[in-house]
């Protein structure tokens, strides 16, 4: 059975006219959990509750399955986190942010934080971070991560900004990285690619609320959308409808049982769906 | 909260090659004073990088969104607010070290009584930086550092008008602050010592307050 090493539970957030409302999902060991939603959805909000960083206005965030509040520094001794842009001083050396970082964590690993950096082909010494380009920043932010043996992973766009290649051996360190069941991977990202390849749950955030969390091959293979016209959108049912986009052209309606409403609908195109077709269906379609 | 302090020294200590530069410039001042003299700013100017150290680390910090970052380490909100305040009190133990040790060594052979004076002079120096850092924190969390920057030159100002007025009202000579203090009563410079500790203690609470507050 697996094992939840992340639970959030109806957690909130207010602030002003955004709020972050009853967001409740679980991160099981050994998955990669992908983290999806517009820009301002309350992804990062979400990231920085589940760190305690910000207080929160309600539920629960149990972490390894002890409370993030009541035991947070000893919580965080076991999260390594990726931001989307680096945070370390750009006057320093990797070899310098390991002495700093070997003095943050108990568990610090200085041969592992070593082989990373090799491994990723950074300077330990003889570059300036201020001299590196952004994926080297980055693989250097996944460096820091990984080398105090963290359980659990937060990646903040971690790859956005990145050229294929260097986003494919980031994919591969991840993908090694659960490769068992005491560890996993909260993974926010904007592009959908990355977690096509490497996720194992969806959880899709849009306007501050969770708008379904479910297994990555559920979506893409059995989800879809079925492809009309205006007319054709009266034809088809409510309980068959997740979400509609109309368009000049087309209107793409989004199913949860592709299989069910290519037999219901025959004269209608039911095609197979990927996970940014179904972001934007679900940010740019109509109410339903 | 060794890791943020050791940063902190570690920035400090990238920025060496400046405060050199800058002590350089400032030894060319002294040349024509006495060597006691000397001792003294020396210590004054030590006290002085223990007041402007953490607003440049803040500096960089900020540059760097190194908050964001350190917010994720194991560490604990009031550990993060007083690596910042021992940083300040390392570099004042630093000034009192080396400033006292030159007082020390000039202090061999001078007139009786002069070594002694020197020391309480750089003592209240010492106590004012404290002063002035417990003043700047707080301003320095609630407001960021370009802010506090400009907070700080006018409480030094203020401070500085403030003493001046006192001296001149008083018609006494006595520019050094502990013994200027002494003068009036034998209480006033333990009273001002005592005052200092507490603001300083009052000053890393409401920096935590202000600090745990951010982002709510």
């Amino acid at each position: 059975m697996e094992q939840e090493l992340l639970l959030v539970d109806g957690l909130t957030k207010r602030y002003g006219s955004f709020t972050l409302d009853q967001v409740s999902f679980s991160v099981p060991g050994g998955s990669i959990v992908g983290f999806i939603g517009e820009n301002g959805a309350g992804k990062t909000t979400t990231l920085r509750l589940i760190l305690d960083e910000i207080p929160r206005d309600g539920g629960h965030v149990s972490v390894f399955g002890r409370d993030n509040r009541e035991q947070g520094s000893e919580v965080r001794e076991e999260i390594g986190v990726v931001f989307d842009e680096c945070h370390f001083h750009e006057m320093f050396t990797p070899g310098e942010i390991g002495k700093i970082l070997s003095k943050c964590y108990r568990c610090w690993d200085g041969e592992l934080y070593r082989s990373l950096l090799s491994r990723f082909a950074l300077p330990e010494k003889r570059k300036k971070i201020k001299e590196f380009s952004r994926g080297m920043k980055m693989k250097l932010g996944i460096a820091a991560a990984l080398a105090h043996h963290p359980r659990l992973l937060l990646l903040d766009e971690a790859t956005s900004g990145l050229d294929p290649i260097v986003r494919d051996e980031m994919l591969e360190l991840l993908q090694e990285f659960v490769g068992d069941e005491e560890h996993a991977i909260l993974f926010s990202s904007h592009i959908t690619e990355d977690l096509e390849k490497v996720a194992d749950y969806i959880v899709f955030l849009h306007k501050g609320r969770v708008m379904f969390s479910e297994q990555k091959d559920t979506l893409l293979y059995d989800w879809g959308v079925i492809k009309c016209g205006q007319a054709d959108l009266s034809r088809i049912d409510r309980e068959d409808i997740a979400a509609v986009k109309s368009g000049a052209f087309e209107t793409r309606v989004l199913t949860k049982n592709r299989e069910a409403a290519a037999r219901k609908y025959r004269d209608l195109t039911v095609d197979h769906t990927s996970i940014e077709e179904i972001m934007v269906l679900y940010g740019r379609g109509e109410e339903q | 909260m060794k890791g943020i302090l050791y940063k902190d020294l570690l920035l400090a200590w990238k920025n060496m090659k400046y405060l050199l530069l800058a002590f350089a410039f400032f030894a060319i001042t002294l040349v024509s004073q006495s060597s006691d003299t000397r001792a003294m700013m020396v210590g004054t100017y030590l006290c002085l990088v223990g007041v402007l150290t953490p607003l440049y680390t803040f500096s960089y910090d900020r540059t760097a969104r190194w908050d964001v970052y350190a917010r994720s380490l194991p560490l604990k909100r009031w550990q993060i607010v007083l690596s910042k305040y021992l940083l300040g009190v390392l570099f004042f133990a630093c000034g009192l070290a080396i400033g006292g040790g030159l007082i020390a060594a000039v202090g061999i052979g001078s007139a009786p009584g002069q070594a002694g004076q020197l020391f309480a002079s750089l003592a209240g120096m010492i106590l004012v930086g404290l002063l002035l850092l417990s003043i700047e924190l707080p301003v320095f969390y609630r407001f960021g550092p370009e802010k506090a920057r400009l907070l700080i030159i006018l409480v030094i100002f203020v401070l500085a008008s403030l003493l001046g007025a006192s001296i001149s009202l008083r018609e006494t000579e006595e520019i050094d602050l502990l013994l200027f203090l002494l003068s009036q009563s034998p209480a006033l410079p333990f009273l001002f010592a005592t005052c200092t500790v507490f603001i300083g203690i009052g000053s890393f609470f409401l920096s935590v307050r202000i600090y745990s507050k951010r982002g709510e």
